[in-house]
């Protein structure tokens, strides 16, 4: 299955999420790999704790050298022996693999033609040929990386594989319009993909929305409001969720909600059991959530037709 | 007016004069079909079917093999170096997709690297034409040790990356790709399976094994070491190293032996390597996760499904051939190993029916 | 175990190959354009009487490289009527022959361009195979590109647009990443130059509404492989020629078999050299059919049976394609 993470505007944290998930089925015996097409700014490192390829990796065999076609295919990294986590180290017994494909220091956006179009097509199929779960971090918005997308899995060779689309967007009024008009509005994924042969209700099935930086009324964090603010968080919440409804991107297109959280926010990293329970810097409700996303990704119940 | 023959070459290799030797170089790439089942004899052959007009072998015995016809490529490139010796090539490289049983799927590169060779040919001035009429020959201008360009072939780091050389891995997986990408295919293979690469080697007879004998000992000053020979062909050294997850690299000192064959060998070895890598992977996830009470771990059924009987080794292998995989057996234990996965995902399977009659009976 | 030898084959498991007939030498007649012959502006008689003074049996077998008593060689004349036949062979065939016989040239075989593009019958036998859908198709396929220096496989080979041309091409502005330089203008390169480069661009095909429309020089390319006697389809011979009778013509070309030979005592069509004599105009054509020829990479077991044939017939043959076609270019 090949999974794109896209999202309407930047700070979603659509990137740290989805290495999260990766990480997290990889754990569950899973073969997964991570494709970072976040092209103008390829940091998928950085939050896998890799520090030699933080901001992308160096000496041009990276995917944007790739899709150029200067490289015959691009570089892919074992995580395992790459993540700089000692609870990681050595590979946990019976995990599957997770490799990732970095995109390349100083890379830029650049616009596709049609043998780039080709090259990722070759590239996302055989990597569903060889991993259970092929994780797509696109660039925010109207992107190269999104139209791209599109493209290849609209290519004849792709249409057999089972694709499937994550809109991330925070939990605020901008963000939930924003993520709406990505997936359904004029030149969204939904109108763009079946303007390229896409078969518009099976794209529309495979489209699901994750909610992030979500703030638990009911959660410790908040226990210290007053009653005024909680009533206040309530209602909110309760607005956004109708506005949501009203614009499509309601809970019968939920797969999952990560909750605000500082690791997150702030370091955009992997959370890890021992950050949770040892460290106690993140919060065992985000731990939880993204174990559940994990799990519904894989899950092809949470992805049946409506 | 008129077309005047620049020479008339006959057919076979012409042997120039002075320390020419060829060495032959290749790769394979083994990987699990992307279709739900086994195909059928009809549709093996026409995933294989790569050019229009050519035909395609098909065997049956002892498991079906579809092979496509040769696909020729030019290249004109430095080739490999241990040592860092640039030294340009120009010719082709051949290669060709099979398909196994239905179920795996290989894609094979080599070409015969001529060195030493001067001349007309190497210096650049024959015409294109004239590397079209041997196909799978690359010659080299300058001059360079057998040893260095296969040290440089089989120890290169990945293939794949940038740079300048010589690059059938990379000619071998988009043959691959190509394969996997027909519209036959329904994308939907049983489990995922690693692809291997398995890198070869062919070098000529110089380093004469104590205890052994040469029936033609003049072969490594002839020139023709791979060309039709009257005694029969010989190996005289192989070495086998599993240099990392999916890289295998094997290289066989032999003289007077058949280019075909030698890629068939290989291709044959790759198979079995591969199928090797692959159980043995199942096996070790199936032992982390074996939940208890004798279930049958998930990713078992697949294997046993589809891969078990696939196991045929040297089916297709020339006599002069067999002590090379004689030689693997005894060293590197393919077979004992082999045997052993089977009897353990065959100690699982019937533990599993033993559970399931437990079951049932209360 | 006893010592016996088992030798195990599969029939289906070898590739078997035909050979066919083969002259020493194919002798083109001529080529003009189908206006030419509609309009009659051409005096056909007098055509042919140049080129008469150019096929002599002397210096056919002089070109073919044997004696002159053992020589085998056929005529031949290509019909141009792949783009438009206002008419058909039952007036363009009887008027050749004619002006032929009065220049004292007798023609063996008539074959039609179109039938290089047509789809391809006579194979069913082995369907389930998918043939190939043309003879130009086939020929496409057999395209081995010169390599531009530097090319070490690990890209697709570039000739996949319909084009194929003998070096390096300028580079063109292709997409860059954001943010980066232009490249500068750089000239187009022969590979192997001869101090000077002449850079030649064939165009192979055009992908039009109602199909691919393959270019003159390709089809004349594959004219030239027909009368080498190079091509097979699943081993089998590509065109056989076919008999016709010059008083039962058929209206339109479609009707009319893709080689087609006439009465006589004609040698076979194939043959192991060919010549043409053309018009000079023709050159640039030729041009590209010999630089197109020395990319193609026909099937080694056929190129193999064919030197083998000639060194038993002691028949001097080069190995290379270009070099066993000859050419002859008549001034204006």
């Amino acid at each position: 299955m090949i999974l794109f993470a896209t999202s309407d505007k930047g700070g979603t944290g659509r990137s740290v999420t989805s290495c999260n998930v990766a990480l997290r089925c990889a754990l569950q015996h899973k073969d997964v790999c991570y494709l970072d097409f976040d092209f103008g700014s390829p940091t998928a490192g950085a939050i896998f704790h890799v520090d030699s390829v933080a901001r992308g990796i160096a000496g041009g065999c990276g995917l944007h050298s790739y899709l150029e076609g200067s490289v015959a295919a691009p570089a892919e990294l074992d995580l395992w022996r790459h993540i700089e986590r000692a609870e990681l180290q050595p590979r946990p017994a019976g995990a599957g693999r997770l490799v990732l494909l970095p995109g390349e220091e100083g890379g830029g956006e650049f616009p596709i033609d049609d043998e780039m179009i080709d090259r990722c097509q070759r590239l996302l199929r055989r990597l569903a040929e060889e991993f259970e779960l092929v994780i797509v971090d696109l660039s925010a918005g109207r992107s190269y990386a999104l139209q791209l997308a599109l493209e290849v899995t609209a290519r004849p060779a792709l249409r057999a594989v089972t694709t499937r689309w994550l809109v991330f967007h925070r939990w605020t009024r901008q963000h939930i319009i924003a993520a709406a008009g990505l997936a359904y509005g004029e030149h969204g994924i939904v109108a763009t993909a079946a303007a390229k042969g896409h078969n518009h209700d099976r794209l529309d099935d495979s489209v699901r929305f994750v909610r992030t930086a979500v703030p638990a009324p009911e959660s410790p964090q908040f226990a210290s409001l007053l009653p005024t603010q909680a009533a206040w968080l309530q209602e909110t919440d309760a607005e956004l969720q109708k506005l949501a409804a009203r614009r499509g991107v309601g809970r019968s297109v939920l797969l999952g909600s990560v909750p605000l959280d500082p690791v997150l926010q702030w370091r955009e990293q992997l959370i890890l059991d021992s950050d949770v329970w040892t460290l106690r810097i993140a919060n065992k409700e985000t731990s939880a959530a993204l174990d559940a996303l994990a799990d519904d990704v894989l899950n092809d119940d949470a992805w049946e037709g409506l | 007016m008129g077309a005047e023959g620049g020479g008339c070459a006959e057919a076979g290799d012409a042997t120039s004069a002075g320390g020419r030797s060829d060495v032959l170089v290749g790769e394979v790439r083994t990987g699990l079909l992307a279709n739900s089942r086994a195909l059928t004899e009809p549709e093996a052959t026409a995933v294989v079917a790569l050019r229009p007009g050519s035909q395609v072998r098909v065997s049956v015995r002892p498991v079906p093999h579809a092979v496509s016809p040769g696909l020729t490529l030019g290249v004109h490139c430095p080739v490999p170096s241990a040592s860092g010796t640039r030294c340009d090539g120009l010719g082709t490289v051949l290669s060709r997709a099979s398909l196994t049983s239905g179920r795996l799927v290989q894609a094979s590169t080599h070409a015969r690297i001529v060195l030493g060779g001067r001349g007309p040919a190497v210096e650049g001035h024959r015409p294109w034409a004239h590397h079209l009429v041997h196909p799978g020959a690359i010659e080299v201008v300058g001059r360079l040790p057998a040893d260095d360009l296969a040290d440089g072939f089989l120890l290169t780091a990945t293939g794949d990356g940038p740079g300048a050389v010589l690059d059938l891995g990379a000619v071998c997986g988009r043959l691959l790709d190509q394969v996997q990408e027909s519209p036959i295919l329904d994308q939907k293979p049983p489990f995922r399976a690693r692809r291997t690469r398995f890198r070869f080697v062919l070098l000529p007879c110089r380093h004469t094994a104590a205890g052994e004998s040469f029936r033609d000992s003049g072969s490594e000053d002839s020139g023709t070491t791979f060309g039709p020979s009257p005694a029969p062909g010989h190996v005289c050294r192989v070495d086998f190293v599993v240099a990392d997850e999916t890289l295998r690299t094997l290289r066989i000192h032999g003289s007077g032996l058949g280019l075909v064959s030698v890629v068939g060998l290989c291709e044959d070895l790759a198979l079995h390597d591969w199928l090797l890598t692959t159980v043995q992977h199942v096996v070790a996830g199936s032992r982390v996760r074996a939940g208890g009470g004798g279930r049958l771990s998930s990713q078992l059924k697949p294997v046993i499904d589809h891969l078990l009987h696939v196991w045929m080794p040297a089916a297709r292998v020339g006599e002069e051939l067999l002590p090379v995989w004689a030689g693997l057996e005894q060293r590197a234990g393919f077979s004992r190993q082999w045997e052993s996965l089977v009897g353990w995902i065959r100690d699982q399977l019937a533990l599993s029916l033993l559970a399931g009659l437990g079951d049932g009976a209360r | 175990m006893t010592g016996v030898d088992v030798v195990f084959g599969e029939t289906s498991a070898t590739d078997r190959t035909v050979e066919i007939p083969l002259s020493h030498l194919s002798v083109e007649l001529g080529h003009l354009y189908m206006e030419e012959l509609v309009d009659g502006s051409v005096d056909l008689a007098a055509y042919f009487g140049r080129i008469a003074s150019w096929t002599g049996p002397d210096q056919l077998a002089d070109l073919a490289r044997v004696p002159r008593s053992r020589l085998r060689a056929s005529t031949c004349v290509l019909v141009d009527d792949y783009a438009a036949a206002p008419i058909g062979p039952d007036v363009v065939v009887p008027r050749l022959i004619a002006a032929a016989r009065s220049a004292g040239l007798t023609i063996d075989y008539i074959a039609r361009e179109s039938g290089c593009a047509a789809p391809l019958g006579g194979v069913g036998a082995l369907a389930g195979l998918q043939p190939a859908e043309s003879l130009a198709d086939l020929v496409e396929s057999l395209i081995v590109a010169d390599p531009a220096a530097g090319f070490n496989g690990s890209r697709p080979p570039p000739h996949e647009n319909g084009w194929l041309c003998n070096g390096v091409r300028s580079p063109a502005d292709g997409a860059r990443q954001a943010m980066r330089a232009a490249v500068a203008w750089q000239p187009p390169v022969e590979n192997r130059a001869h101090r000077h480069s002449i850079f030649l661009d064939v165009e192979i095909w055009r992908e039009q509404a109602s199909g691919r429309l393959w270019s003159c020089p390709f089809l004349a390319t594959v004219w030239q492989l027909l009368r080498l006697g190079q091509l097979r389809v699943l081993g089998q011979p590509a065109v056989t020629p076919v008999d016709i009778d010059p008083d039962d013509l058929p209206t339109t070309w479609t009707q009319f078999p893709t080689i087609a030979r006439l009465p006589g005592r004609g040698a076979p069509f194939a043959a192991y050299r060919t010549l043409s004599v053309l018009d000079g105009r023709f050159l640039p054509v030729e041009h590209a059919v010999r630089m197109t020829l020395g990319q193609v990479a026909v099937d080694p077991t056929v190129a193999e049976q064919t030197l083998r044939r000639a060194g038993r017939e002691k028949v001097p043959l080069p190995a290379e394609l270009p070099d066993r076609v000859g050419h002859v270019f008549l001034g204006g």
